[in-house]
């Protein structure tokens, strides 16, 4: 039987600590940052061994020492993480909620990040960024971030597009963006705004996070009055034994629109289900991260 | 078009239809409220989908509200009565012209208002193939539909009311031949108690309607509906007794006064019958004349009554100089312990003039030719060949003549196929009447009832010696209706009487060789013979008169009282008036109308399968066509199609979840 790592309440102490709990899980015998960027820096030269990448060789120092030398680099280790946690009304959803869920993931990356020297950024919205924190390093900055999150109620329509908007006008410099979401909109009208961040050299990646009756419509439930919790779509009242083979078809379909069209970013995906143990996900994704 | 309920109390179902959609109302499944995020993805797939399944389901309810809507009328017994006249179908109006037509009501004949109804079918008819059979004697007809209705038009202003019943189940039957298939049959009629006589509209063929238009009519009538004399064979100079049936066919008492007349002679009658009551008049005449005479009885009226045409009704009837007997028998005439002496003492003295023949020269004799009298009573006894008699007597049967048949032997009872009785047991040894069985004995009293019998009645010597015989002329078959049958105790005879084509004919089974016969001692005969001529030769009406309509057997023409010569047709005359016709040889035949068109009463159309309509209006009607199969047929398949429907349904309708 599987624990469930998301807490009820969404208070921000319950949130650190399931999240410390999470990061303490996938901290054991790591110790290179997962949110490390791709850009590096010179270092410094050394002398040339058989067997090493002619590439790498600086052919200038070569013409002006008379020695080979190969070029050192360090990596580029200040490049933030930005976490974007969809706060629409359609994340009040399923047992444990998306929200819960969401929060949840947002919490444990931050602190896996500042705790390998790494500064977190939290952008919260539905329609809009409802807010966005300064990038936060350490202890203190972390409990800011967590007071962040459980302040962010689920509530209002969505408008994932604009909201990537704005975070992007909102970003001075190269970041490493995580969305958190459901991603319950076209993937088409993301794709603007995605390919806007992507070209100003953010590094993407999306976590969609959906409860398995949204992944695949359960027949057990009948004949069902159902509402949108946003509003968007006029009430429905169907079978669901008789809509399921449509439903899920059509879901499935925008899964794969969704990968993608991460995929056509340079992100990654990662769908998630709210049944599933956050540090299980996580750790499963991190993993594969590490491997690029 | 309008429809009719065979069973209307079964319309109380009807509200069973609505069953369907209140149980679906109160057994639907209830939606549970449910908050869905990705409801857009959902709402894409039902967009199609939900109104399909809603279509369907009301389809469903829709179908099984129609069913049970259909087994409802189906349980009515849900007829339809089309509008023939807006079919388009070929039609053939028959118009009774039978001699009721002609009554008059409110200053005018039924015809002329059935001409009327005629002429608004053909105008309502325009268009369509229509033909005109006219119902009278003889029938006349334009032959099959036509859409030019000239000749129904013409037909139509030169037809006239007969005198006859208008033979209506021949005129329909000229109709359908006419129609030759499917179409419309209108009978334009008085609905008088004839006016349908012979018609089933229940037989018609498939296709074919009967439209019944009522002209009218029900006026009240007296009139002679009967003629008769006794006896049979009328004897000059001896008084002979006429009798007229009179009937009122009104609503309220009549009194009138009745002439009767026979040759010179005549008398009048005074009387008064109720509302549809009648009565027999008799007057005694003597005729004082031979020959054929015409007898007449006439109604004599304060006041005219609807149809004057059977006020009067005459009769045509030979009187003889006087009854004359044919003793036909190869015995012995001199042997006073014979037959043949005792015969003609007996028969001479019942008044009889007897004659004896030996059978050569037979028909001749049977004729009357030779001047000699016609007989009316032939008695068979003794025979030793039967074969001359058997030739002769049918035709003398035919003629209304008398037949008896005294059984000595073989030859006499080989005979008796000629009356349509079976051979009576051959003669034998005395047949013990206390072996048989006592309950079968009380037959002989209840025939002395018999009119033949009633001068035994009294006579107890005779009496006692008589003995009911049912073993040894059991009457089957043909012979059921013999109106006696009895024997002697001793066994040698036995006695049977009954109709014989158109005659009558009397068995006397004896045995002349048997020392004790009742027959050679002469006590039986002279009684039997005393009522001979009243009950062997009986009032013969239907011999006096016959109908207007009617074919009649003819050697060659008749001539009626104005020199008109009736042609003959496949050996017969048909008589088309009222009156009296001369035939070649100087007999004389009378027609009068038939006692049924005198009865102006009028059927109840709601008793008839038919549906009538006043002949001023042209609202046409038809008969009933039952719809209740074709309901039936539609339930199965609104169910089968149910079925289909409701199967692809992710629940029954109105039902629940398996």
């Amino acid at each position: 039987m599987k624990l469930v790592d998301v807490p009820r309440l969404a208070n921000a102490a319950d949130l650190e600590l399931a999240a410390r709990r999470i990061v303490e899980g996938l901290y054991a015998g790591r110790h290179r940052s997962p949110f490390t960027g791709s850009a590096v820096e010179f270092s410094d030269h050394r002398a040339y061994q058989p067997g090493d990448d002619l590439r790498a060789v600086d052919w200038k120092a070569f013409a002006r020492s008379d020695h080979l030398l190969i070029r050192r680099y360090h990596e580029e280790r200040d490049l933030p993480l930005v976490l974007v946690v969809d706060s629409s009304a359609s994340m009040d959803y399923g047992d444990p909620s998306k929200a819960g869920w969401a929060s949840t993931a947002a919490a444990a990356l931050a602190l896996l990040a500042v705790d390998q020297g790494d500064r977190v950024r939290l952008a919260c919205g539905a329609a809009t960024l409802d807010s966005i924190s300064p990038e936060v390093g350490g202890a203190g900055g972390v409990s800011r971030l967590l007071l962040q999150l459980a302040a962010a109620t689920p509530r209002g329509p969505s408008d994932l597009p604009r909201l990537l908007d704005d975070l992007a006008r909102r970003l001075e410099r190269r970041t490493v963006v995580v969305l958190i979401s459901d991603l319950l909109v076209a993937p088409a009208t993301l794709a603007v705004p995605l390919g806007a961040l992507a070209a100003r050299g953010h590094e993407l990646s999306a976590i969609q996070i959906l409860d398995r009756t949204e992944i695949e419509l359960p027949a057990a439930w009948g004949l069902s009055a159902l509402a949108d919790p946003e509003g968007a779509t006029a009430p429905l009242t169907c079978d669901a034994a008789a809509a399921k083979p449509g439903y899920d078809a059509l879901m499935q379909n925008h899964l794969s629109a969704c990968r993608a069209l991460l995929a056509s970013c340079r992100g990654d995906h990662l769908l998630a289900s709210t049944a599933e143990h956050v540090a299980d996900a996580l750790g499963g994704w991190l993993r594969r991260r590490r491997k690029r | 078009m309008s429809f009719a309920a065979l069973a209307p109390l079964a319309f109380a179902l009807l509200p069973l239809a609505a069953a369907p959609v209140v149980i679906h109302l109160l057994t639907r499944r209830r939606a549970t409220p449910r908050a869905f995020p990705a409801l857009a993805f959902l709402a894409r797939v039902e967009a199609g989908r939900a109104s399909r399944h809603r279509l369907r389901e009301r389809a469903v309810l829709a179908l099984r509200a129609l069913a049970l809507i259909c087994a409802a009328l189906a349980a009515v017994g849900l007829a339809w009565r089309g509008s023939l006249a807006g079919s388009g179908r070929p039609a053939v109006i028959v118009l009774d012209a039978s001699a009721s037509m002609q009554q008059q009501v409110d200053g005018a004949t039924v015809w002329s208002r059935a001409r009327a109804a005629a002429g608004r079918i053909a105008d309502e008819y325009a268009g369509r193939p229509l033909a005109l059979v006219v119902a009278s004697a003889p029938r006349r007809a334009t032959g099959a539909p036509a859409v030019t209705h000239g000749p129904v038009r013409a037909l139509l202003a030169d037809a006239e009311p007969g005198a006859g019943d208008g033979d209506p189940a021949g005129a329909l039957a000229a109709a359908l031949a006419a129609l030759a298939g499917p179409g419309d049959i209108v009978l334009i009629t008085d609905l008088a108690r004839g006016s349908l006589a012979g018609i089933d509209p229940r037989a018609l063929p498939t296709g074919v309607a009967l439209r019944l238009v009522d002209a009218g009519g029900g006026a009240a009538n007296c009139a002679v509906v009967g003629l008769a004399a006794e006896p049979g064979t009328l004897v000059a100079g001896r008084p002979a007794t006429i009798l007229a049936r009179v009937a009122n066919y009104g609503v309220a008492p009549a009194t009138l006064s009745i002439a009767l007349r026979a040759g010179s002679a005549s008398g009048v009658t005074p009387l008064t019958l109720g509302a549809g009551e009648s009565a027999v008049v008799r007057q005694a005449l003597t005729l004082d004349s031979t020959g054929w005479i015409a007898i007449e009885a006439e109604l004599i009226q304060a006041r005219a009554d609807a149809l004057p045409l059977d006020d009067r009704r005459v009769g045509a009837v030979e009187v003889v100089p006087a009854l004359a007997a044919l003793v036909v028998s190869d015995a012995d005439r001199g042997d006073p312990a014979g037959v043949v002496r005792p015969l003609v003492a007996a028969l001479s003295a019942a008044g009889l003039a007897v004659r004896v023949s030996d059978g050569a020269g037979l028909a001749a004799e049977l004729a009357g030719e030779g001047g000699r009298l016609r007989p009316a009573l032939v008695v068979t006894a003794a025979l030793a060949d039967p074969a001359p008699v058997r030739a002769a007597l049918p035709g003398h049967l035919d003629g209304g003549g008398a037949w008896l048949q005294v059984v000595c032997g073989d030859a006499d009872a080989a005979l008796g196929d000629v009356g349509g009785i079976v051979a009576p047991a051959p003669l034998g040894a005395p047949v013990d009447v206390s072996a048989q069985e006592r309950g079968e004995m009380r037959l002989g009293q209840a025939k002395l009832e018999h009119a033949l019998l009633a001068p035994f009645v009294g006579r107890e010597s005779l009496l006692a010696s008589v003995a009911a015989y049912r073993y040894r002329l059991t009457p089957t078959g043909a012979a059921a209706d013999a109106a006696t049958l009895w024997a002697w105790a001793d066994g040698t005879l036995a006695l049977i009487e009954r109709p014989a084509r158109a005659g009558r004919w009397l068995l006397l089974n004896g045995s002349p060789a048997a020392a004790d016969s009742n027959l050679a001692a002469g006590e039986v005969l002279p009684l039997l013979a005393e009522r001979l001529p009243a009950v062997l030769l009986p009032a013969r009406s239907d011999r006096l008169t016959r109908d207007v309509g009617g074919r009649v057997p003819a050697g060659g023409p008749l001539t009626d009282a104005t020199g008109r010569a009736l042609p003959v047709v496949d050996g017969s005359v048909l008589l088309d008036r009222p009156g009296l016709y001369r035939a070649a040889g100087g007999a004389l035949l009378a027609a009068a109308v038939p006692a049924l068109e005198s009865d102006l009463r009028r059927l109840d159309p709601a008793r008839l399968d038919l549906t009538a309509s006043d002949a001023a209006s042209t609202q046409a009607e038809a008969r009933l066509a039952p719809l209740w199969p074709w309901l039936l047929v539609a339930v199965a398949l609104m169910l089968g199609l149910e079925l289909l429907l409701a199967g692809g349904l992710p629940g029954r309708v109105g039902g629940r979840r398996p």
